[in-house]
């Protein structure tokens, strides 16, 4: 049932100045918590962790944590991952219990694809995502690692919103507004005479506003 | 050329605590598959913010979309030449944005990665900090 087994020791030291002797040391910080127990602030290998952290399965799928020093199984879902701003290493790692059963929340990448026979493409069209990542609602042992945008049979300016996609069985997708996940965007400019400089499609997005 | 449009103060303090340290907010790729991250804190004037977006613009010719992501907020005051010291505060002269180490300055989308590369490298080249070319990864 669980693909990835993590190897952790339980941390006795907590807070910021313990958290970077451990970073010091080669060591990755983490906590697990929920499941009506108590939390577990652990440690692990940076180098083996950041491994597995490459996978896009080990972001969706349930993981076991075997926790030197602690009974008992931890099965649980990576909930939150924190990165250095400028090094881009991962500076800490929530991992949520959960049962197979439970009904959890996750944010789950968008990947287009059949993008080479999309004909608004063909004709200078781009796929825009505009949606990187939906949150979608779904049983724990069946989180989809990615969701598939056929973009196959799209036209130049066409849109694919929420309810025009088939998510997989048992996955849902909360919504109020049928929002628009990807289009074929026409560049702009395009057939014109303008300057080069006005030619790529542009925005300007003002600070904090994207957080 | 970017600047506020509608201003409360017209002179500003130089806001250091804006500029020192690493970027907590902005410091993630949000919008494009590229981007060019500031890897050290510093002040991005509003006529260098425009002259790599040019160079980006120039480079990818009519493929792709670009995002700014800072905006020059801050404005600089200058005395005139051959002021003497005193008399208060100089003029505004120009507007800055305070950018902190990690921050994403430009992101880029919808282009091969060789032309992404290639445009940043040379907007890279027009701004006065080190920066990197950044990719989207995995769970980021």
């Amino acid at each position: 049932m669980t693909d990835f087994i993590v190897e952790a020791e339980l941390r006795e030291e907590t807070g910021r100045s313990a958290a970077r002797r451990l970073r010091r040391a080669g060591k990755l910080p983490g906590i697990i918590y929920g499941g009506d127990k108590p939390d577990l602030p652990i440690t692990m290998d940076y180098n083996t962790v950041s491994k597995l952290l490459n996978e896009e399965l080990f972001h969706t799928s349930m993981l076991e944590v075997k926790v030197k020093g602690s009974r008992g199984k931890n099965t649980v879902m990576l909930k939150d991952s924190q990165y250095d701003p400028l090094k881009d290493t991962a500076t800490h790692l929530d991992f949520m219990r959960v049962s197979a059963s439970d009904s959890i929340t996750m944010d789950v990448p968008v990947v287009a694809i059949n993008t080479e026979k999309c004909p608004g493409v063909a004709m200078g069209g781009m796929v825009s995502i505009i949606r990187h990542s939906l949150e979608v609602s779904c049983r724990a042992d069946s989180v989809p690692e990615h969701i598939e945008i056929d973009c196959g049979a799209l036209e130049l300016g066409a849109s694919v919103h929420i309810e025009d996609i088939t998510l997989p069985a048992g996955t849902e997708v909360h919504h109020d507004v049928n929002f628009t996940i990807l289009n074929i965007a026409v560049p702009k400019g395009a057939g014109s005479a303008e300057s080069e400089e006005e030619d790529a499609v542009e925005t300007e997005v003002e600070n904090g506003s994207a957080e | 050329m970017l600047q506020p449009k509608k201003i409360r103060w017209r002179k500003h303090h130089k806001e250091l605590q804006r500029i020192r340290g690493k970027s907590p907010r902005g410091a993630s790729l949000n919008f494009g598959q590229y981007g060019l991250k500031a890897m050290e804190p510093g002040r991005i004037t509003a006529r260098q913010i425009e002259a790599a977006r040019i160079t980006i613009n120039r480079h990818v010719r009519r493929q792709g979309r670009v995002w700014i992501r800072i905006f020059p907020d801050l404005p600089v005051s200058k005395k005139p030449a051959e002021v003497r010291m005193g008399k208060g505060k100089g003029s505004p002269e120009y507007w800055v944005a305070a950018v902190k180490a990690g921050r994403i300055l430009y992101e880029m989308d919808g282009i091969d990665e060789e032309m992404a590369y290639g445009a940043l490298q040379r907007a890279a080249a027009k701004l006065p900090i080190r920066t990197k070319i950044v990719v989207r990864g995995v769970g980021r």
